[in-house]
Parts: structure tokens; C-alpha cells; sequence
């Protein structure tokens, strides 16, 4: 299914795209909020995680409680506030270190894509992120 | 609770290993913002009058700003700040990255280090946890390698700031470092060395929060938009583009000033960076431009992020080295060992054009002979400096003023320096500005007070001492608030060169205040001038301390664009009065009560 694409050979590492991320959906300036991550290290390319929207997604198989569902529609794994009960299986499970957990919230934090018109997309500086296959 | 803030200070005082927090309201905050605002106010108020630097007494400050950790432009930047060992003066010092943002995200707007800790220590910062730990085995490490080791120890998501085996030996004109990104200039890691800190780590998870996100976005997307149009060549080049455009305009000091234009200029350029060296470009915390860049060496297996303008100046033109590689090794080397580059380039150049005149010998250096142009001599003199090596190295690692007055005779001519610190490559012959400017930082020879901007007028307009003065006066208000912001000084190629009134709109926007651009540009002048308080509480001296190299009184400039230029005693003299008069400093450089009440510093007034 179409996710978030990086291309690290363009990424900066100035980690714009996380305040954005985490302004939109939680409404302040936080890194450790944002359903992106941007690992920037000396001398080395940038690296990043964020949810793949897997079409066998290890997440919705490991979730008990059926709050990760893939909706056929909308392309895309889609979590369910109200059905997570915040076991952190789908964290556990996730071979990509792509959903995240704040003690802030009970429910964890993975990308939906901004519903269709990724926030980090459209404001990357360096036009290293995209949305693809 | 004042938006944009973290809302808390923290103290750490090595010697007990006891932390406070203080709490301040938000008057405090509306009168002394951040970043360079903090700086001064704790240094002045907690260190004592005449305390040497590097004494547990003395006392270490680095802040965030109000704008940091949020979309502002370089707001991952740290300003840091200690009494100066180079220098005796102000050390402040800012450094890009993004280890002040962290520090806001962990619940802090600044922190005030005093004391000295038994042995080696770092300092680890998890949110509201803070620890004060053991770091023999880190003691002796260089920085890239003491961060790496840290964050495999805390996890990658630390930010860390940390100083290398120059620091820990305590050489003045040594840097504090995070990631790649170097707070260079006037001497804080010998201050951290001195108190057995070797780096802090922080970790935060918690939210920055401002008033008006949506008036936020709106600047930032006007300044990024902006800055797609206009700063493609910062993005493509950094600041290596400069050396070409500065030798065309005649400033490129060259071969210690003793010229303004190097012939082999090309071969540092960064159009041959770009195309032989580039490896990759980085970027700060929160910053669209991307101006910085990994270099590699190719005549053997180094990188470097960097260098960037200010060192292909002093590792390339000013001691004639036209060798990118070996600039880009220096470069590294100095990061490495925690050095400024500027002053030990500067340095360097010194030496070799002492050892040219005979003023230096083979006696001298331990029997190492150092010649112009030559890239292992340069090397050779990073390594001794940051080596500490013998008594020639700990003399040369204090910097051309100390090696003049060491040397006495003649030698003080080939000293380019102001208060004791080197200037960066903006030749204060080719622009008035920079002279007045130089002379009056607190810190020295600093391009980050007063800003070179007479580049792309013609020689007339230069040659002359008119508004050179207030030229200085408003730059380093600007770069004063930018520091307090803290903010990236390259927003001022769209911003402008002075306070503005969209400095005054990201404060609200972030805080909710009201300022108006009369309110911010009353800070600037309230922590400049309380700089220039603790200048002349610390040195003794007002107007005889604002002086500038020999070099720029008495020698014109012989060759380029800006041939026949200099600045006349006379000249100087009559910018530093129309100066001081802009400053509200009486005649003598001495700020007058007049002026501290209308700053708001009135306690100030009986020191």
C-alpha cells in the first residue's frame, strides 16, 4: 500500500517534517510526538522511520483487540482510537520501528498519512519524503 | 505558565553535585528573553568581579531562546557563555545543531554551571532526571568519537555537547561541540575543562508550546519561501562561495594581512569543493537552508563537516595554504581537539610570518621551522595547540596577543587581533564598519556582533567613515537579539541587518506578548550594554580596550579592489565617539545612568 517514501541522499536532517507532524495531529512542538522520525548522525546519511502501511501488516496481526484494521479503501492501516486499550503489541511487533508510544497518550502514535495529504510531504524543504508503493 | 518557554533554569553546581531549579516569572522572561539575554544576566550577577576563569568559582551558562524548538529559522541553535580564558572578557559563543531545542524539550530554558567537580564528570539530563556522572573513561577522547561512545551508552535520541583534549587541558581558544556543530569562538571548553565537565547529554520528550500556532506557521512559511527564492546559493554552497567574492572585493585577508587578495584564491574555492570535495549537505535543527556540508579529503581517507567560510580565511588565505585537503583535515583536526579555527588559523599565520622576519626561531618552536603555503606546517600547528605540546604549544594555544607580549619588540604589528581575539575573515581595513565594529564587541574580533555589510559598495562609498558607526550600532543589536532568540544570524538575508519588526512578531506569535519593535530593540541594547558592563568590570578599561590591530592603523592595504584602504587614527577615534553617542556611553565608552535607566538597569548603576 502507498506510504511514506524517504530518500535519504536529499534529507538534510533538519527534522521539520516532526514539528510539523507533531503540530498537526498533537498541537506543539515535539519531536518525541511525531509519527515521523528523522535520525540525523555525524557523517553518515539520515535515516527514517515511520509506519509502511504494510499490506501484511505485523501490527494489525499482533493487536488484540482488532483497533489496527487495514481498510481496503483507503489504502491504508488504520488505527482505532476508541478499540486500543495501549498494550503496545502493534510497537513490539512492528519490524520497522514505525509506531511510537508517548506517556502523554494511551493510544500509541503511528502515521495515517494526514488522511491523504501527508503534512511532512508538503512542507519538506528538500523534497526528500513522498508518498509511494 | 509564558508560551514558548520551558518555564524553569536550571542550576548545577559541580562541587556538591547539588541542582536547583528556579522558576522564573514572566517579567523575568520579558526582560532578559534568552540565549544572549540569559547569558549575560547570570554571568554578570554570578560571577564575581575579577574571578579567573578557569576557577571553580567561575561560571558557565548556555540558553535556549524563546523561539527555540519551535518552526523559527536555526531554532535548534545554543548560545553559550563564560568569562573568557583567552580573553579575560565575555566569552559568548553560539553554536548550530540542535542541543538547545533538545534542552527546551527536556523542561529547561537554560542552565548556570558553577563549581568544579572532583573528577572527570558529565552531566545527563533525562527530563525532570538529572545526573551528574563519572566520565574518566571518556576523559582524553576526541569529540566525534566521545559522542559517538555517549550516544551508543543513552541511545541516539541524546543531544550531546561535549569538549575535546584541548578543553580538558585547558588551552584558551578552545570550542564546546555538538554533533558537528562548534561553539568556537573565545575559549568555553577550556571553562568546561576546568571544572572536569566533559559533555552533557539531554533527552526530552516534552511539548513546546506557543500561543498562536497558526501566526507561527504563517512566518515560517514566508520565511521559507523566501529563502527558496532567494538563498539557493547558501543552500547549494554554504558559506564556501565566499572566498571568490570576498578576494574580487579586495578583503580576503592573506597571508596574515599582510594582503587582502591570495592569488591561488581557486583553489579553495567552493566551486571546487562542491565539485571534488562534496559529500553530502546537512542541516540544523529546524533550518530549510541547509547551509552545511561534509567534505572529504582526497589524498587520504578524512571528512569533515566543514570547513566553512571563516576557515578557508584562516587555514587557507591567511597562512597561503591552497590545498583543500589539507584545510578540510585542519578543519577536522580542530573540531577534533575542541579548537576554534579562526584563532588558531589566525595564529598559525602569525607564526609563520614571525618566523619569515626572524622574530620567531627554531629556539622558539622547539626546532620546527613553519612556512606559508605549507599544509603540514598548518597541521603541525593544530596538532601542537591542541596538544598542548611544551611550552611553545601552551603559549601559542593563548593566541597572537599572548605570542606578541611573550615576544615583545616588533612583534605586536603581526598580532591581528582585537581585545585578544582573532577576527574572522571580514577585513575591518576594506569596511569602516568592521573596525568600529571589532572594537566594539565584547568579545573581540567577532563577526557574529557587528556584521560585515559594506560587501558590494563601491570603494567611495567604503572609504569613508560616514554611518559606519551606526552600521555597527544596529548589526549588533540584530545579532545580539538573534542570539537571544536564538535564532540563525543567515535570516538576515532576508530579515536585514537590524532589529526588525518581524523579530517582534515571532516573540508574540510564539509568546502571546505585545512587544513592539520599540520594545525588542530596547532588549538588544540592554544586553549589549550590560556586556560592556561586565567588559569593563572584568578588564578595568572602557574606551582604551576597544582597540584594533596595528596592522589596520598603520598599514593601507597594498594590493585587490580595496587598494590604499585603511582606517586613520583619527578615523577611529571619531567612529568610537559618534558610537558611543549612539550607545548612550559617554566619551569614555562608559555607559551613563541615564542610559542604564532607560534600559532598565538601573541596579547596575552603583557597580
Amino acid at each position: 500500500m502507498k506510504h511514506i517514501v524517504f530518500d535519504q541522499k536529499k534529507c538534510a536532517g533538519c527534522n521539520l517534517c516532526e514539528l510539523y507532524c507533531s503540530s498537526k495531529w498533537y498541537g506543539s512542538f515535539n519531536p518525541r510526538k511525531s509519527r515521523i522520525k528523522i535520525k540525523t548522525e555525524d557523517y553518515v546519511d539520515p535515516k527514517y522511520n515511520v509506519c509502511l502501511q504494510c499490506d501484511d501488516a505485523p501490527c494489525v496481526e499482533a493487536c488484540p483487540t482488532e483497533a489496527l484494521i487495514i481498510d481496503q479503501d483507503l489504502e491504508r492501516v488504520v488505527l482505532i482510537e476508541d478499540k486500543c486499550i495501549g498494550c503496545k503489541l502493534c510497537i513490539r511487533a512492528c519490524p520497522y520501528d514505525g509506531i511510537y508510544w508517548h506517556s502523554e497518550y494511551k493510544v500509541p502514535i503511528k502515521c495515517n498519512l494526514c488522511e491523504g495529504d501527508p503534512e511532512c510531504v508538503r512542507i519538506c524543504p528538500k523534497d526528500a519524503l513522498s508518498v509511494g508503493d | 505558565m509564558v508560551f514558548g518557554y520551558a518555564g524553569k533554569i536550571l542550576h548545577i553546581d559541580l562541587t556538591t553535585g547539588k541542582t536547583e531549579i528556579e522558576t522564573p516569572n514572566e517579567q523575568f522572561y520579558r526582560k532578559w528573553l534568552g540565549g544572549n539575554g540569559f547569558v549575560i544576566k547570570y554571568l554578570y550577577d554570578k560571577l564575581k568581579k575579577g574571578t579567573d576563569p578557569l576557577a571553580p568559582e567561575a561560571v558557565s551558562v548556555f540558553a535556549s531562546g524563546p523561539l527555540s524548538g519551535t518552526l523559527a529559522h536555526g531554532a535548534g541553535r545554543t548560545h553559550f557563555g563564560a568569562k573568557s580564558p583567552q580573553t579575560g572578557l565575555l566569552a559568548d559563543s553560539s553554536a548550530g545543531g540542535g542541543f538547545a531545542a533538545m534542552l527546551k524539550y527536556a523542561g529547561y530554558d537554560a542552565v548556570v554551571i558553577t563549581g568544579k567537580a572532583a573528577a572527570p564528570v558529565m552531566i545527563v539530563i533525562n527530563n525532570e532526571k538529572i545526573e551528574i556522572r563519572e566520565a574518566e573513561r571518556f576523559w582524553g577522547l576526541k569529540t566525534i568519537e566521545t559522542q559517538h561512545r555517549l550516544k551508543k551508552e543513552l541511545t541516539h535520541e541524546y543531544k550531546i555537547a561535549c569538549i575535546g583534549p584541548a578543553g580538558e587541558k585547558l588551552v584558551p581558544m578552545t570550542s564546546i561541540i555538538t554533533d558537528t556543530r562548534i561553539a568556537g569562538r573565545s575559549g568555553n571548553g577550556a571553562v568546561w575543562g576546568s571544572k572536569n565537565l566533559k559533555a552533557i547529554a539531554i533527552y526530552g520528550d516534552n511539548d513546546v508550546k506557543v500561543a498562536d500556532m497558526a501566526k507561527v506557521k504563517e512566518l515560517y512559511s514566508d520565511f521559507a519561501k523566501k529563502a527558496k527564492e532567494t538563498l539557493g546559493g547558501l543552500s547549494k554552497y554554504g558559506t564556501t562561495g565566499l572566498p571568490v567574492s570576498i578576494n574580487a572585493f579586495g578583503g580576503l585577508g592573506t597571508k596574515n594581512m599582510q594582503y587582502e587578495t591570495f592569488e591561488h584564491v581557486d583553489k579553495i574555492s567552493g566551486e571546487l569543493l562542491n565539485t571534488d570535495h562534496l559529500i553530502r549537505h546537512r542541516s540544523c535543527f529546524s533550518c530549510c537552508i541547509h547551509c552545511a556540508k561534509d567534505f572529504k579529503v582526497n589524498k587520504w581517507d578524512s571528512i569533515s563537516e566543514g570547513p566553512e567560510y571563516e576557515t578557508q580565511y584562516s587555514f587557507g588565505s591567511m597562512p597561503e595554504v591552497a590545498d583543500l585537503d589539507y584545510i578540510i583535515a585542519a578543519d577536522r583536526l580542530s573540531d577534533e581537539y575542541g579548537l576554534d579555527t579562526i584563532s588558531a588559523g589566525v595564529t598559525a599565520s602569525m607564526i609563520m610570518e614571525l618566523m619569515e622576519r626572524g622574530l620567531l626561531t627554531e629556539k622558539d618552536t622547539g626546532g620546527r621551522t613553519f612556512k606559508f603555503g605549507n599544509g603540514e606546517d598548518l597541521l603541525e600547528i593544530v596538532k601542537i595547540i591542541g596538544e598542548k605540546r611544551g611550552e611553545f604549544g601552551e603559549l601559542i594555544g593563548k593566541g597572537t596577543k599572548a605570542i606578541a607580549e611573550k615576544l615583545g619588540g616588533d612583534a605586536y604589528k603581526y598580532a591581528f587581533h582585537a581585545k585578544g581575539l582573532e577576527p574572522a575573515g571580514h577585513s575591518p581595513r576594506a569596511q569602516k564598519t568592521m573596525s568600529v565594529g571589532y572594537a566594539t564587541s565584547p568579545r573581540g574580533g567577532s563577526h557574529h556582533d557587528a556584521r560585515p555589510i559594506e560587501y558590494g559598495l563601491p570603494i567611495e562609498k567604503r572609504n569613508t567613515i560616514e554611518g559606519k558607526a551606526l552600521n555597527a550600532f544596529n548589526t549588533q543589536n540584530w545579532t545580539c537579539l538573534g542570539d537571544s532568540l536564538v535564532i540563525c544570524h543567515f535570516a538576515e538575508k532576508i530579515f536585514g541587518t537590524s532589529v526588525a519588526k518581524v523579530h517582534s512578531y515571532w516573540i508574540n506569535a510564539v509568546t502571546g506578548w505585545d512587544t513592539t519593535l520599540d520594545e525588542v530593540l530596547l532588549m538588544a541594547e540592554r544586553f549589549y550594554t550590560l556586556e560592556r558592563l561586565f567588559t569593563i568590570r572584568e578588564s578595568g578599561k572602557a574606551r582604551t580596550g576597544d582597540t584594533i590591530p596595528w596592522r589596520v592603523l598603520n598599514e593601507p592595504i597594498p594590493d585587490g579592489a580595496s587598494k590604499g584602504m585603511y582606517t586613520t587614527q583619527k578615523e577611529f577615534d571619531a567612529m568610537l565617539d559618534e558610537y558611543y553617542d549612539l550607545r548612550g556611553w559617554d566619551r569614555k565608552g562608559v555607559p551613563t545612568k541615564a542610559t542604564l535607566k532607560r534600559l532598565g538597569l538601573e541596579e547596575y548603576s552603583k557597580n
